[in-house]
């Protein structure tokens, strides 16, 4: 812009160079239309500035609108407004669910003579694994022979129920696992509802649409009832455990009655 | 540039009008001289340079605008394609449905143990068989069901035959039943321990930073979906130890066979005890 200026002046100091050849002469008409140029120029600056400014305010509204985009964007990527629920931190409040063992010997260490079992226990894959399970389970099929005489049958049988009363074990042991988990994950349940519905009802807290907020505070409500359900879940999964443990053992143990019995009758001197 | 270009345009008349009053070539001509039109036209030539101005700064803003249109086109752009790549869902164990689907299928095809009898031959071709369904449940059933109206025994023997056979066709047929049963155990807790993982993977991505693209709802629903999981982990678990638990029951037909074995081993010793034993 400075050159404009010093051309300014110039050009206004041209005609006092060019002054003093010059007979003055006046060419009115030519003056007028000049003039009439110049109202026109005015006017066409008035426009332009009107222009200069809507282009900037023009400028400015593109510009938010891509620091919207850019910062929803990022805000799309951020994960730290639902980082502090209690809901992401499934670690510590699903102890219970994570800490299930897939291996046998977990929950039945003191078994003896199990090893077939247990390895069949702990490999998942394949088709061997899943029969050397069913072998060690069921015990006579198409692949073991029947025994040849009554002894090795009767040690057959022994070495099944073994493996049955500790998979049986490992089973209650499991379920009653699961229905603690089931109570402690009710708690976990109306503690996170809790605090979710609150957290939706906070402006500002989190973006989303109002279908999507209506669902989640949905989803709060899905939580109380299911916690209710757990916690029933839970007294059922330890009523189970009672009565089919009961109804397993309840052979094993008459019959270890009846030994003891016969142990006590033998020892019984007919003559006291 | 456009001012720039017009200044000099203005620098060059000014010059040659110097020039030529200097060189006197003027002299040709009748030197006039309009004071007011000079002035007026030197004001006119300040309004010019003035909107010259003006459009060199409208031009700037213009250009800014594209720009930043620009900028905000490829952003969408950008978005548009990150909605359509798949690498950054790809390395989770959630996308990778193959596996399971692939020990399901194995789990199918193998569990078909109904060949692994000799003597279960036919039962095996009946099950097999690609037939019409009336027409393969009609031989199954004559295959598994130890009572024919059509069939009228004579004698003790070719009577007991059939029942012996029945019987071996049911065992076998339970027995496929419960290794069945085993391997979708096996799959069961595979599943279960897979969901565990998936859940741990998955909350780590959605609670860190630049992971995944997502609104909040999403990411509270999935958060919810891995509650689900592992709740789902507990009762795959639970219900393969539940069907383990079946199988490690004899089944009716193979205890029934398992304790006339037993007699008839107890009968044996009976028989070839001695009844004096000196």
């Amino acid at each position: 812009m400075k050159t404009p200026s010093i051309l300014f002046l110039l050009l206004s100091l041209l005609p006092t160079w060019t002054q003093a050849q010059g007979i003055p002469v006046m060419d009115i008409a030519h003056i007028a239309f000049t003039v009439a140029n110049g109202r026109t120029l005015d006017k066409q600056l008035d426009k332009l500035e009107e222009q200069v400014a809507v282009s900037y305010q023009i400028e400015q509204t593109v510009s938010d609108i891509f620091t919207l985009q850019d910062e929803y964007q990022q805000h799309l990527r951020q994960a730290e407004s639902v980082r502090d629920l209690s809901w992401a931190n499934l670690v510590e409040s699903q102890a219970h669910a994570l800490s299930i063992q897939p291996r046998l010997e977990a929950y039945v260490p003191a078994y003896e003579n199990i090893e077939t079992l247990k390895a069949a226990y702990q490999t998942l894959d394949g088709v061997g694994g899943a029969l050397a399970l069913y072998q060690s389970l069921d015990g006579f099929g198409s692949d073991s022979p029947l025994p040849q005489s009554i002894v090795a049958l009767q040690q057959q049988l022994s070495a099944l129920s073994v493996n049955r009363a500790a998979f049986d074990e490992m089973a209650y042991k499991k379920k009653l696992q699961v229905a603690l988990s089931y109570n402690e994950v009710a708690g976990d349940l109306l503690e996170k509802a809790q605090q979710v519905s609150q957290a939706l009802m906070v402006s500002q807290r989190f973006s989303m649409t109002e279908g999507e907020r209506l669902s989640a505070i949905k989803q709060a409500h899905d939580y109380i009832l299911q916690s209710m359900d757990l916690k029933l879940a839970s007294d059922q999964l330890v009523l189970d455990v009672m009565q089919e443990a009961q109804a397993s053992q309840s052979g094993p143990l008459k019959r270890y009655e009846h030994q003891l019995e016969r142990q006590s009758l033998a020892q019984t001197p007919i003559h006291p | 540039m456009i001012t720039m270009k017009s200044n000099v345009d203005y620098l060059l008349t000014g010059l040659l009008l110097f020039l030529f009053t200097r060189a006197g070539w003027t002299q040709q001509v009748l030197p006039v001289q309009d004071r007011m039109l000079a002035d007026t036209i030197a004001e006119n030539a300040s309004r010019n340079t003035q909107q010259a101005g003006y459009l060199t700064l409208i031009s700037q803003l213009t250009q800014n605008t594209r720009d930043e249109v620009e900028a905000t086109r490829e952003l969408q752009y950008e978005y548009q394609d990150h909605l359509r790549q798949t690498q950054s869902t790809a390395g989770l164990t959630v996308s990778d449905q193959q596996s399971p689907q692939q020990s399901l299928s194995r789990v199918m095809v193998s569990a078909d143990h109904l060949q692994d009898y000799r003597f279960a031959q036919p039962l095996s071709q009946a099950y097999r068989a690609v037939e019409e369904p009336i027409q393969k449940s009609q031989k199954l059933y004559d295959q598994l069901v130890p009572y024919k109206n059509t069939q009228v025994f004579t004698d003790l023997s070719s009577f007991t035959s059939f029942q012996q056979e029945q019987l071996q066709n049911r065992i076998v047929l339970e027995e496929m039943s419960s290794r069945r049963r085993v391997q979708l155990a096996q799959l069961f807790r595979q599943l279960a321990q897979s969901k565990i993982i998936q859940s741990e993977e998955l909350q780590r991505r959605l609670t860190q930073d630049r992971a995944f693209s997502m609104t909040e709802a999403q990411r509270l629903e999935m958060l919810c979906r891995m509650q689900q999981y592992l709740g789902e982990s507990q009762q795959l678990s639970t219900q393969a130890d539940a069907l383990l638990g079946q199988v490690s029951r004899p089944s009716r037909a193979k205890a029934h066979a398992l304790n006339r074995f037993e007699q008839a081993q107890i009968r044996s010793v009976l028989a070839a005890t001695p009844l004096f034993n000196h």
